[in-house]
């Protein structure tokens, strides 16, 4: 059986080139004199071709684009002031503690105040598809959307086709990971929010949702869980960093709160409730044109929404 | 022309203007910040690793995946290339061992469909495989390689393997690779390449026999 062996792997080698002139010269005598032991090779050489015969298949001719887009967003999460994440939730659990008492007192009321009041008491919210006027404060924004999901590829293929559909998909190409996506967006506070407005369609289908705001000015990021889609654009609607931070660390701690509440009854009416509260209208169509694709880019003047997008399953 | 040689040329090399550049000189150019130079490298690379890993995962979507995976590591972990090995084997080695940690957190859920579909051979494709085994003249490899059929049956085969013994045929009878660079990019004994090699080559033909009957 061991010899069977030694010979199998000596013809192995004897195919492959991987004698010595010495041992080549040895088993090409054994083959000459053995019919058996030929036929073995003769076996040995068509498996061998077969293989080597099987078609080349070239990488897809964007890899090199995805490789580099797939360094540019690694980098992008990389950067020093948004690794501090950990520092940050740990800052917002302190903050929640700190001020439980006073927030609670004010979202109960705040709750019952929306819940037997008709909507047209309720103080108009910001128009966050405005656009931000030439002489305001207009700082950039950049953060990150984390995404969690069991209908992994449900929700992946909903976020790519709006994100196609809103004129979004000439950002960098998607990142496809084994049970991870990753889209970096790039465009003006509008096209954030059509994309925000077609996103709420799968909302519930998330496990969880976690904000990451970041602004140079600060160097560290505020991280919102467990955010809904309308805070994400009340956020990206302030005018300046200082205005982002500031608005994301309270509904840091709204959400924390309401998570923590019994009955949750507080936090269903500021998930579900969002006609009265906070609802991001949709451009509705007045005449019977053709539908234009809106301009999602950011034009001169206009700040700039960076984002990234990650799906996780 | 050498078996390397002969591999290399069924390779897509029209995106490779460098082909006269040592790999070393462009790691080295990239060390000193001349990204063009990674570049060059993927592009020299990118075809040979993604048709390995295809090989060896048996998933278009996966493979592409894997491959950009594996550049990014590449890439990311360049500092700690030492130039013992040539780059070829130790970007061979970063992208197999991706695949193989993948493929192995994946075997249950990729198993049964692959069976169902390994199974199946055609009356045709026995009938191909028959004549081509019993031929006793030496087949032409071109021909072997046009052959549909034989390929696909081929593939099927290759499949059944188990993927540490799919990985040294793949690297050594489609890659192209000899004995030492095997082993250099599986980290293992060059008799244990010589051994796996044996033993999953002994398999195929009985895999190969057994689908004629």
């Amino acid at each position: 059986m061991k010899e069977e062996m030694k010979i199998d792997e000596l013809l192995n080698s004897f195919v492959d080139g991987e004698l010595t002139a010495r041992q080549e010269t040895e088993v090409q005598r054994l083959i000459d004199n053995n019919p058996q032991i030929a036929q073995q090779l003769r076996q040995l050489q068509k498996c061998k071709m077969l293989m080597s015969s099987l078609p080349i298949t070239n990488a897809p001719a964007q890899m090199l684009d995805n490789i580099k887009a797939s360094l540019e967003v690694k980098s992008l999460q990389d950067r020093p002031e948004q690794i501090s994440q950990e520092r940050g939730r740990k800052r917002i659990s302190q903050r929640v503690l700190a001020v439980a008492a006073l927030i609670g007192l004010v979202v109960v009321l705040t709750a019952v105040l929306y819940t037997i009041s008709p909507s047209d008491t309720v103080p108009e919210r910001p128009d966050v598809t405005a656009f931000v006027p030439n002489n305001a404060s207009v700082k950039d924004f950049y953060g990150k959307l984390e995404l969690k999901t069991s209908d992994f590829v449900a929700v992946d293929a909903f976020i790519n086709r709006v994100i196609e559909d809103n004129g979004l998909a000439g950002s960098l190409p998607p990142i496809r990971e084994p049970n991870r996506r990753l889209y970096s967006l790039k465009c003006s506070e509008k096209g954030m929010n059509l994309l925000l407005t077609d996103l709420r369609k799968i909302w519930s289908k998330l496990d969880t949702a976690t904000f990451f705001v970041n602004t140079e000015v600060f160097g560290e990021k505020v991280v919102v869980e467990a955010v809904t889609t309308e805070q994400i654009a009340e956020i990206i609607s302030q005018h300046d960093s200082n205005k982002y931070i500031e608005v994301a660390k309270d509904f840091a701690v709204l959400n924390n709160m309401a998570q923590h509440l019994p009955g949750r009854e507080i936090a269903s009416a500021l998930e579900v409730n969002t006609d009265g509260l906070i609802a991001i209208p949709k451009p509705v169509l007045t005449s019977k044109q053709p539908s234009v694709k809106e301009p999602t880019l950011s034009s001169d003047g206009e700040k700039t929404i960076e984002i990234t997008i990650i799906v996780n399953r | 022309m050498t078996e390397a040689a002969n591999i290399n040329t069924r390779y897509d090399r029209t995106s490779d203007r460098n082909i006269g550049i040592e790999d070393t000189v462009l790691v080295d150019q990239y060390r000193q910040g001349d990204s063009g130079a990674m570049e060059k490298l993927i592009l020299r690379y990118q075809n040979r690793i993604y048709n390995v890993i295809l090989k060896i995962c048996a998933d278009p979507d996966d493979a592409a995946e894997l491959t950009q995976e594996a550049f990014v590591k590449i890439i990311e972990n360049i500092h700690k290339f030492e130039g013992r090995s040539r780059f070829y084997t130790w970007a061979f080695r970063v992208a197999v061992n991706l695949t193989l940690n993948y493929c192995q957190r994946n075997a249950k859920l990729k198993l049964s469909s692959l069976d169902i579909e390994t199974n199946q051979y055609s009356s045709q494709e026995k009938q191909v495989l028959k004549e081509f085994l019993s031929d006793e003249s030496s087949p032409d490899p071109a021909a072997v390689a046009q052959n549909e059929e034989l390929c696909a049956l081929a593939f099927k085969a290759l499949m059944k393997l188990d993927e540490a013994q799919r990985t040294v045929v793949i690297l050594r009878d489609i890659e192209g690779m000899n004995y030492a660079q095997i082993a250099d990019v599986l980290n293992i004994e060059l008799g244990t390449v010589r051994s796996r090699l044996s033993r999953a080559r002994g398999r195929l033909r009985k895999i190969l026999e057994a689908s004629l009957l």
